[in-house]
């Protein structure tokens, strides 16, 4: 936020916003689109502060640069020349992401706005803001702002200060009410980081992935499964797939996303797209559903090239939960009961390659159902229904850290264990057993000495991994006066 | 029982995953009275953001008692034939014979995305959620002029995701 204060006390040259329409070559004396787009990305240049992620559009009336083009000569066009600074930013950028990562903060302060119809194209191209400086400029009330209410869905900072508009009794209410992630409003806090928080919880708290495996067989089987997809799908179906396997996808163009950036349409997915509450007649409900390798292979091989982010290498990206399910069809037909399987269902994201080297990234949800049957490991794909939504981010899955303190009362619980990394002392795919075991000795080793997590892990592979000896070589030493301080947990007053 | 068509199939269970869709969201939001309802007596895996939850009267008791209001929209659903000979159990203890069980006797696939607001407002974000269940053949003998649901949850998984 400081960085937006930095702007203010600057005096404002007064000279009214009036625009030439450049860019326009209809004009025998107006300058080339080409010159005009070196200008000004020669202007946004110099008000872009790429380490502070800043925009500042501040004062433009009074820029020599924008005088000496000659911005301020007419008011005719003046309606031009903001959308066509905005589209000059937009392509100085080869991709969305990049351009969104870039600027976080823009000031449009002392410009003498009385509305925001000059400027209402930002909301395009900088969804995500977080931080907006509006002050000293002409804002009457709410309508003069009514085009954003909208927008700039992450927007954190507002300062309209040197607005009439600020006066007004219904101000900081209509502020709130709009930006639901507004927490300082003309400089003052208006929403405590609790208050945020508050709003972010749900009442079902978000725990760890509920893994159940057997055997390690879903693990290895994800771990296999999308490394397969991405690099060879016939290999995958050939491997794990059989006649009786069934594939479906379905498109949900409308989810919430992370990002309110556009993205691209579901054109390649759209016609296999199963969502029954738009596929209703059952022709169509038939045909949009695959059984069998050779199926699921012709439907597979329509679909746009994917990467996944590797499993191991970026565990936070994924959400992957499984337990065993009983009733499932026997493949050899003798269980009149039926057989266990296991339900797999996971949340991730991937990046579609797509032949310009564009890249798409989307959020999917993928279930499957593996049950026994002829494949590798002796198992097959029973179902496997694919979900695609605009890209949601994994924000929802984090665990909560400790970004509010716990109440007193759960203190004493909270020191029994150890500080240790997320998911450590818990299974997931690429851990085997044996690690977890050991992770979750560490854990009790730590909560019992009070060593850190490497010390713990040390003085228990010392000893075999037995906690008993473990212990008793820890007092020892410690009665020895041979273990350094950094052995020891910071103290938790 | 003769072997159903594919379009039979088809049709029973992209309309038992249509009928529970529609029937059990509303449910959450406005009849919770009623949830528990939804849930087969032999639950398999019930879980909420990864907490698990015993049964269906232990869901109905959470959303009951500690829910806020909550508004769903489903955006997106599909829906598959698990078994299509699934064992239904007989209130004598023992498994449907093949010969009694009907087109109905299918466990089903069901896979659900949309978005979750809690709390009353209209303000409140829009949560993604995605959430899959295995819906299997109520096992109660139907009562006379009582209708009763066809399909129960053996298993649930609802989360989060944006």
């Amino acid at each position: 936020m400081d960085r937006m204060l930095n702007l203010d006390g600057f005096s404002f040259a007064g000279a009214s916003l009036s625009i030439e329409a450049y860019g326009d070559s209809t004009n025998g004396d107006a300058p080339s689109t080409a010159d005009t787009k070196a200008k000004m990305t020669a202007i946004l240049g110099k008000r872009y502060y790429q380490q502070t992620k800043l925009l500042d559009l501040s004062k433009l009336g009074s820029d020599p640069d924008l005088l000496s083009m000659g911005v301020f000569n007419s008011t005719s066009t003046e309606s031009k020349f903001f959308p066509a600074l905005m589209k000059v930013w937009e392509m100085t950028w080869d991709s969305a992401a990049k351009r969104r990562e870039a600027v976080e903060s823009v000031s449009l302060a002392d410009n003498q706005l009385a509305n925001i119809s000059v400027v209402t194209t930002l909301a395009q191209t900088f969804p995500d803001l977080k931080n907006l400086d509006l002050s000293n400029n002409n804002f009457k009330d709410s309508q003069a702002l009514l085009a954003w209410r909208w927008k700039f869905r992450s927007l954190e900072f507002l300062d309209l200060t040197g607005s009439p508009f600020s006066a007004d009794p219904t101000f900081k209410d209509t502020m709130l009410k709009w930006y639901p992630r507004l927490r300082v409003l003309n400089n003052i806090e208006v929403r405590t980081a609790e208050e945020l928080a508050a709003l972010k919880k749900t009442p079902i708290p978000v725990q760890g992935p509920y893994f159940q495996d057997e055997s390690q067989i879903a693990e290895n089987f994800v771990k296999a499964f999308f490394v397969g997809y991405d690099n060879d799908r016939n290999d995958l179906l050939n491997g794990i797939y059989d006649a009786h396997s069934v594939f479906s996808l379905n498109v949900n163009p409308s989810a919430p996303r992370a990002h309110q950036t556009g993205t691209a349409g579901w054109d390649q997915y759209i016609k296999k797209s199963r969502n029954l509450l738009k596929i209703s007649h059952l022709p169509a409900r038939m045909s949009r559903v695959f059984t069998g390798v050779q199926k699921i292979r012709e439907v597979w091989d329509t679909l746009p090239k994917t990467q996944h982010p590797d499993v191991l290498a970026h565990p936070e990206q994924w959400l992957i939960e499984c337990h065993p399910i009983p009733g499932l069809p026997d493949p050899s037909g003798q269980s009149g009961t039926g057989v266990g399987g296991l339900l797999i269902m996971i949340h991730g994201k991937f990046d579609e390659i797509h032949s310009n080297n564009q890249v798409e990234t989307r959020s999917f949800d993928r279930t499957f159902i593996l049950g026994p049957g002829g494949g590798v490991g002796g198992l097959r794909v029973l179902s496997d229904v694919l979900s695609l939504r605009a890209y949601g981010g994994n924000e929802a899955w984090t665990l909560e850290t400790a970004a509010i303190p716990p109440p007193a009362a759960a203190a004493p619980l909270a020191q029994q264990q150890p500080p240790a990394p997320e998911g450590y002392g818990h299974p997931a795919p690429g851990k085997t057993d044996t690690q977890v075991q050991q992770e979750q000795l560490v854990l009790q080793m730590s909560a019992k000495t009070n060593m850190t997590l490497q010390y713990s892990e040390m003085a228990l592979s010392s000893n075999g991994w037995n906690v008993e000896s473990a212990l008793k070589n820890f007092e020892e030493l410690k009665a020895q006066g041979q273990l350094p301080p950094d052995a020891f947990l910071p103290v938790v007053q | 029982m003769a072997v159903p068509s594919e379009d039979t199939l088809t049709k029973v269970s992209t309309g038992a995953a249509t009928e529970f869709v529609q029937s059990f969201y509303p449910a959450l939001q406005s009849n919770r009275a009623t949830i528990s309802s939804f849930y087969n007596p032999a639950i398999s895996t019930i879980l909420f953001n990864g907490n698990p939850v015993a049964d269906g009267s232990a869901v109905q008791e959470i959303f009951v008692n500690q829910m806020p209001p909550a508004h769903y929209e489903v955006q997106s659903f599909d829906c598959q034939v698990i078994n299509r000979n699934f064992p239904t159990p007989t209130a004598a203890g023992g498994v449907k014979p093949l010969s009694q069980a009907t087109v109905k006797d299918m466990s089903i696939l069901v896979v659900v995305s949309g978005y979750v607001r809690f709390g009353e407002s209209k303000d409140m974000p829009q949560r993604g959620f995605s959430e899959t269940f295995v819906l299997v053949p109520n096992p109660a003998e139907g009562q006379k002029g009582k209708r009763q649901k066809d399909w129960l949850i053996q298993s649930q998984n609802f989360r989060l995701v944006v």
